[in-house]
């Protein structure tokens, strides 16, 4: 495994000293969570005491992605690094790392503002470590997601059935050789009767030789933590 | 001076702690600033990191000037004990703060003279009685944004608009901001009011700005066009066209979103409660960044008559004065990434009769 893989697979089984290559003002999303600065961070997972079956790592010069299997299901940590110091992470877990989430204001807003193509927003010029031939393959990753009118397919019905409308947004995507990561950004309206719109986070991997072992983990912890809130809109 | 002169000025992004703070030989030209500070950038990491993280307060006697003014929505204070007894009080509440930087986004306005914009997360514990928050009712360790925009001559700073946005820390640390701000604002009306009048000689000296626009090669002449756009005329498809499809916003009391229906609703949030609503661009600067990308700092204002229902509650037809600055990180000449700081708790003290009667 790279070194950054290294670093990644030590942060999340709660590895003190992996944690030296955390900036300290690297900031973590997901799972239910944000949390600043390398000791912060270090803590939540330590706390976590989780063991991981590491699966693969892909990298490019600013980004990388570590595809994990736990007990619960799979994970993902997705980062922005500057030479191998990680400035941003993107954890993906099954269940959520925080037991309450932060308070904040919610904003009223259309996710499909502006798109011709309703359900997904990606602009690879917007992503300079992505091959433009993987392009495609992660425009066809992010049709599996979302379709309009009808549920995802590869995010579990348990979630989807309680969600409308939903949307992708292409947040990161980078290539290394064959292959492509990517993490998108999932917004949908809620359709369980409450209020709201909610956001969490996928994140695939694509082998461009065998594209049919395309493989997406969901941040199911941020959506739980997402469903659990009540909409606030205001002071 | 161009606004990507002195290439040789690292900035913050992507940087250690230890290598921030590394001594370095000079590499900028800073006439009277202490040896020790290599360039504008390294001034305001390293004096930061001083005074909070060493608690070098006395520091600021040599960094302030006796009479410098610094502006935010919590209050003027004035010349450097008054900064000193403010740091104090903090501290003392806070005593582990810790303003990590993020990035600063600076200037030199002319030879010598620097406007630095320091976007920092204020990561601090409160474990002692606080004026505004109070004794604290739960141990919460959590970062707070900040943007201080600085203007630095000699050493010192001259003059100083600072935004912290109180709302989040409001929230994390279980104090309602609208409650914590009709409380401000009933403080606010007890007493001599010519110690408000600080807020309207600002919104008198911003609003001979005018339609003031960077020049047409700077990279923030876009954003500023798009934000008068949006908030003079209401064009917000036209103002959303500056943003990438997929625009990270990072917006005040935890407003994390994507896309530019996020950042649209993020504007407009802002502007529906006012009326004969004014956007002043009050100040910009630009840095490259090591990815290639550029970042781009704005002070901008957004005044008017609060009459509408919305995010800052039921109105009272006062007027308000909104001080908001932006850090932007731009590719390809569009937005990728939106940081935005508003003491909204400071709006809101305004809507409930604080802060003195504005005349505008």
């Amino acid at each position: 495994m790279s070194a950054i893989g290294d670093s990644l697979k030590g942060i999340i089984s709660g590895d003190f000293l992996a944690g030296s290559t955390l900036l300290q003002n690297c900031r973590l999303e997901g799972a239910g969570a944000r949390v600043y600065g390398r000791e912060s961070i270090l803590e939540l997972f330590r706390a976590r005491r989780l063991s991981s079956e590491f699966v693969e790592v892909i990298e490019s010069e600013h980004s990388a992605a570590l595809f994990a299997q736990e007990s619960q299901g799979p994970v993902a940590v997705v980062a922005d690094h500057y030479g191998g110091h990680l400035a941003r992470l993107w954890y993906l877990a099954p269940a959520s790392l925080v037991s309450a989430g932060l308070e904040r204001i919610d904003v009223p807003f259309d996710p499909g503002f502006g798109q011709l193509t309703p359900a997904t927003a990606f602009e690879p010029a917007d992503h300079p470590d992505l091959l433009p031939l993987h392009a495609d393959g992660i425009t066809a990753m992010i049709s599996r997601l979302v379709v309009p009118g009808a549920p995802p397919e590869a995010i579990p019905s348990r979630l989807t059935d309680r969600l409308t409308r939903v949307r992708a947004h292409v947040l990161r995507a980078f290539s290394q050789r064959d292959s492509a990561a990517a993490l998108i950004v999932i917004m949908a309206y809620r359709g369980d009767g409450s209020a709201g719109v909610v956001q969490f986070n996928s994140a695939v991997r694509v082998h461009f030789d065998t594209p049919e072992e395309a493989d997406m983990v969901v941040d199911v912890g941020g959506y739980e933590r997402e469903m659990q809130r009540t909409w606030r809109p205001a002071f | 001076m161009h606004w990507d002169a002195d290439p040789q000025v690292d900035p913050v992004v992507g940087r250690t702690l230890e290598d921030l703070l590394a001594v370095r030989q000079r590499r900028q030209k800073l006439d009277g600033f202490d040896p020790v500070y290599s360039d504008i950038v390294d001034y305001i990491v390293r004096c930061t990191y001083n005074i909070w993280d060493r608690k070098e307060v006395g520091l600021i006697r040599t960094h302030y000037s006796a009479d410098c003014p610094v502006f935010s929505l919590a209050g003027k204070v004035v010349g450097a004990e008054a900064m000193v007894r403010g740091t104090l009080d903090a501290l003392s509440a806070f005593p582990d703060r810790s303003p990590i930087a993020e990035e600063v986004i600076w200037s030199e306005e002319s030879p010598g003279l620097f406007v630095s914009s320091h976007r920092i997360m204020s990561f601090a514990t409160h474990l002692g009685p606080d004026t505004m928050l109070g004794i604290p009712r739960r141990n919460v360790s959590d970062a707070v944004p900040v943007i201080a925009d600085c203007v630095c001559k000699r050493n010192r700073i001259i003059q100083e608009w600072l935004v912290r946005d109180y709302g989040q820390l409001a929230l994390q640390c279980g104090v309602q901001p609208r409650e914590l701000a009709l409380r401000l604002a009933q403080g606010d009306m007890e007493g001599d009011q010519s110690r408000h009048g600080w807020l309207n000689e600002e919104a008198q000296r911003i609003s001979t700005l005018g339609d003031n626009e960077p020049p047409e090669d700077h990279p923030a002449a876009a954003i500023v066009r798009a934000l008068r756009s949006a908030f003079m005329g209401d064009r917000y498809a036209e103002a959303a066209g500056i943003a990438s499809p997929t625009i990270e916003v990072r917006w005040p009391a935890g407003r994390q979103l994507v896309g530019r229906g996020a950042w649209v609703g993020c504007l407009i949030q802002l502007r529906t409660p006012l009326d004969g609503v004014r956007f002043i661009a009050d100040h910009w600067a630009a840095r490259p960044r090591p990815d290639g990308d550029v970042a781009v700092a704005v002070r901008w204002w957004l005044a008017g008559r609060h009459v509408r229902e919305g995010v800052w509650g039921s109105p009272a037809g006062k007027e308000l004065l909104v001080l908001a600055i932006s850090h932007y990180r731009m590719r390809n000449g569009r937005i990728l990434e939106d940081f935005t700081v508003i003491d909204e708790v400071g709006v809101m003290r305004q809507a409930f009769g604080g802060l003195g009667r504005c005349q505008r």
